[in-house]
């Protein structure tokens, strides 16, 4: 196992051998100590005794001085082998008797003093003998002390001790240990577990209550802890990485936006400037022809014929129809895409716009051969700019007319692919399109090849159209297949309203518009609301004729309101559907408020519902007018509004 | 025995110390009480001082305390004297001792010890019979087997030129005396002995 293991018992075992140890020396020295003391004492007066016992008892002999006796006394010490040597001598101090084992040291010739003393390893024990208070004589006892075998003997049996109880101690010790050092063993490898996979989720076992328990529970503890901040550690590692990704992703993202919007950019400024020069070879061409021609006129004044003469000046004015023309639709186009367009979006009826386009395409149709056909009876609604969806549908039927092959045809149908959308097809029966073309197609001054044709053109049409169907809410496409023809598609939005039937206007005798003005009255004033320009020029153009009135001109309810405020207008104009505030509630405006209150205002709306009407009647309008516009009517509401304001005035 | 186990000098010297001791008490015996020999009598007046305390008197014969220990001696006057001086430095059951010379026919009054010297020993039955009955102890000097009438109870004999007693228990037991036994251990022989 690891090496902590055989340390650890080692050192345990080491300490309680020790003190084992210390103890028993310290135990046995004690013991041996006391034990050598109280031999000694008991030697000494056991000694002491004898000598008194044997001066006791010799003392008849030392007194009646009998040498006999006295020795016969001291010989009986023989049974005692431990003493050596004994004397006798006299109260003058001379030797009286002795006895001596073989081989020891005979007694002194005179008496020693009296006391006990160590002597050459033997104790000497000197002793006087008293008879009635006087003193008789001396004993003199030599026996061995026998003190160093005593400790040597000792010795022995302490290294025997200790050579037992260590062995004892050790094998109690190995034992015991075993229920202390086991559960520090078990925390210490899974210690080195832990450490060496790593892994925090392993727990120490508690086997104990005492401080080695304690120990298990709080390094248990900080394992939890630890396990606990590494997973915390590695999931805010993962999250990191995770945002990091995101991050990374989304800068690809937008880089490649950054790419795809450079590229785009890259491409309007290339197309603006082909445009450019495109526009300015275009400009030039006819200008070649107007410049070239006028010149030859200048000098060939003189000789030309009169027939060539009127030859250049034809020339030269298609030239500058031709510029004129292409300048128009440039301008046109320049202010669409400045959105200097004005559209007024209204439910528009399908079949009413389809029918002026033939109207209008008829005569050149039948002039080149083409057979037009509409499909005029869907009853479909859309929600458009009048003016600018016929521009539109003008634009696709003509080029389909234009560019289509001799005899052939062109038919215009609509129908509704999806729910609340409208869709117009222009096929035709022309050359087609290569897919190449058609990606081309919506190009400024791109003629696909037309440029050396018959066709006069400006390479214009089509992206005004394009612009056009675009802020009307609505997209365009172009389906076509090489040499069977092309299919062109408007798809705009469905409206609900059902449109009031926009009939041919009924013009009346507009030269009876003009009357003479009221004599010796100043011009009377109306306010215009509305918010279609196509309206509004055409009142200013039918009030133009009369010099009585003066025409002011709002673009919306608001701009009206205040007008109507500052002016103060005899009559005012009210279009209904208008952005921003609706004309039935700039009227209730004008009414709440005393200043306008007596102005008389007449409804000029598309909505034709005789509903509608009456309830616009009764909401206080002078009189209600619906779209397309009488103007003979619309001068005789003015009239009479007039009239009223006058006589309430 | 005890001589033989000295060394040679020591055993020479006394030798002729006791040899001259013996000349001397000879020719004092055959002086004839003329005067005792010195070492003789000195030995035995130390003796004789020195009996009494290994004797157990009945209570009432050493009388009250502070009184003198009386030894009666009949012997010579230098014999006495020389009892007299061994008297002076001895003491017996812590009471000093007194030697009191004897007349021939004086009746023996207070004594605690009566001695009978070998000149006086025609007296000896007499003195004896004075004190029979009462706690004296009597000390002779006979020859050995010369007494035929009534027995001392201790009687020095001279052997190999050494003072040694006998002592005879039955007269000191019938005076109500008791002789203790380590006096006994050192006696030459004892008569009577139960």
């Amino acid at each position: 196992m690891s090496p902590f293991k055989p340390s650890l018992q080692r050192r345990l075992l080491g300490v309680t051998m020790l003190t084992s140890l210390v103890a028993l020396f310290v135990a046995l020295g004690a013991m041996v100590g006391y034990d050598l003391h109280s031999h000694h004492q008991d030697w000494v007066s056991d000694l002491q005794t004898q000598a008194e016992l044997l001066g006791r008892s010799t003392a008849p002999a030392l007194e009646f001085d009998d040498h006999k006796v006295a020795s016969e006394n001291l010989a009986v010490l023989r049974l005692q082998p431990k003493i050596r040597a004994a004397a006798l001598y006299g109260a003058d101090g001379a030797l009286f008797a002795s006895y001596a084992t073989p081989g020891s040291t005979v007694a002194p010739p005179r008496v020693e003093a009296a006391g006990v003393r160590r002597s050459g390893g033997d104790l000497v024990v000197v002793q006087p003998i008293n008879q009635d208070g006087r003193l008789i004589g001396s004993v003199h006892l030599r026996a061995e002390y026998a003190l160093v075998d005593r400790v040597l003997s000792y010795l022995g049996i302490a290294v025997a001790l200790a050579v037992l109880s260590l062995g004892v101690a050790m094998l109690l010790s190995l034992r015991l240990q075993r229920a202390i050092v086991q559960p520090i063993l078990a925390i210490s490898d899974v210690a080195q577990d832990v450490m060496r996979r790593q892994d925090y989720s392993r727990r120490a076992p508690k086997a104990t209550d005492d401080e080695v328990g304690a120990l298990a529970d709080s390094f248990n503890g900080m394992l939890a802890e630890i396990e606990r901040r590494t997973q915390q550690v590695l999931r805010l590692n993962e999250e990191l990485e995770a945002r990091v990704r995101d991050r990374t992703a989304q800068l690809e993202s937008s880089n490649e936006e950054l790419r795809l919007a450079t590229a785009a950019a890259e491409k309007a400024n290339r197309a603006k400037s082909e445009f450019l020069s495109s526009m300015s070879h275009e400009l030039r061409t006819p200008l070649n022809a107007i410049i070239g021609f006028g010149q030859l006129l200048g000098t060939d004044v003189t000789t030309a014929r009169p027939e060539r003469r009127q030859e250049f000046v034809a020339h030269i004015v298609s030239a500058g129809q031709h510029l004129l023309t292409l300048i128009n639709e440039i301008l046109n186009l320049a202010r669409i895409e400045a959105g200097h367009v004005e559209l007024s979006l209204e439910p528009v009826l399908l079949d009413e716009v389809m029918a002026e386009c033939r109207q209008m395409m008829e005569p050149t149709a039948v002039q080149r051969g083409i057979a037009v056909q509409f499909d005029a009876t869907s009853c479909h609604c859309v929600l458009a700019d009048r003016m600018r969806l016929k521009q539109v549908l003008l634009n696709l039927v003509s080029n389909a007319v234009k560019y289509n092959r001799p005899g052939g045809s062109v038919t215009v149908a609509c129908s509704s692919p999806r729910p609340a959308r409208v869709r117009i097809e222009v096929r035709d029966t022309g050359r087609g399109l290569a897919p190449e073309q058609v990606a081309a197609l919506f190009q400024p001054f791109n003629r696909l090849g037309q440029e050396g044709g018959p066709e006069q053109g400006t390479g214009i049409g089509l992206v005004v159209t394009q612009r056009l169907v675009a802020l009307m809410g609505g997209s365009i496409g172009v389906d076509s297949v090489p040499g069977e023809g092309s299919r062109f598609w408007v798809e705009l939005q469905a409206s609900e309203l059902p449109a009031q039937p926009h009939v041919q206007t009924d013009w009346g005798d507009l030269s009876s518009l003009s009357a003479a003005p009221r004599a010796g009255a100043a011009p009377a004033t109306v306010l215009y609301v509305e918010d279609n320009p196509a309206s509004r020029h055409l009142v200013e153009a039918l009030l133009a004729a009369r010099q009585d009135w003066r025409l002011l001109l709002a673009h919306d309810g608001r701009t009206g309101l205040a007008m109507a405020v500052a002016e103060r207008p005899d009559v005012i104009l009210m279009d209904n559907n208008m952005p921003t505030l609706s004309g039935r509630e700039a009227q209730s405006l004008l009414k709440l408020d005393p200043r306008t209150a007596r102005i008389p205002v007449i409804a000029l709306t598309a909505n034709a519902m005789p509903e509608a009407a009456a309830a616009s009647l009764a909401a206080g309008y002078f009189r209600y007018l619906t779209k397309p516009l009488n103007p003979a009517k619309l001068m005789t509401a003015l009239d009479d509004a007039l009239k009223l304001a006058r006589a309430r005035r | 025995m005890v001589i033989a186990a000295l060394p040679s000098p020591a055993r020479r010297t006394l030798l002729l110390a006791l040899s001259a001791l013996a000349a001397l008490g000879t020719a004092r015996a055959a002086d004839d009480g003329a005067g005792d020999g010195d070492a003789e009598y000195q030995v035995k007046a130390a003796f004789v001082c020195k009996f009494g305390n290994y004797i157990d008197w009945p209570a009432p014969a050493l009388g009250a305390a502070g009184e003198p220990f009386r030894i009666g001696v009949l012997a010579s006057g230098a014999v006495a004297e020389e009892f007299r001086r061994m008297a002076g430095a001895a003491s017996v059951a812590g009471r000093p001792v007194e030697v009191k010379q004897l007349a021939r026919g004086e009746a023996p009054q207070g004594l605690h010890v009566v001695f009978v010297s070998r000149a006086m020993s025609g007296h000896v039955d007499e003195v004896i019979a004075a004190v029979q009955g009462r706690p004296v102890l009597t000390v002779t000097e006979l020859d050995p087997g010369a007494s035929t009438g009534m027995a001392s109870m201790i009687n020095f004999v001279v052997v190999d030129d050494k003072v040694r007693f006998d002592i005879v228990l039955p007269p000191a037991t019938q005076s109500g005396l008791r002789i203790s036994v380590r006096l006994l251990g050192v006696a030459r022989r004892v008569e009577g002995r139960p």
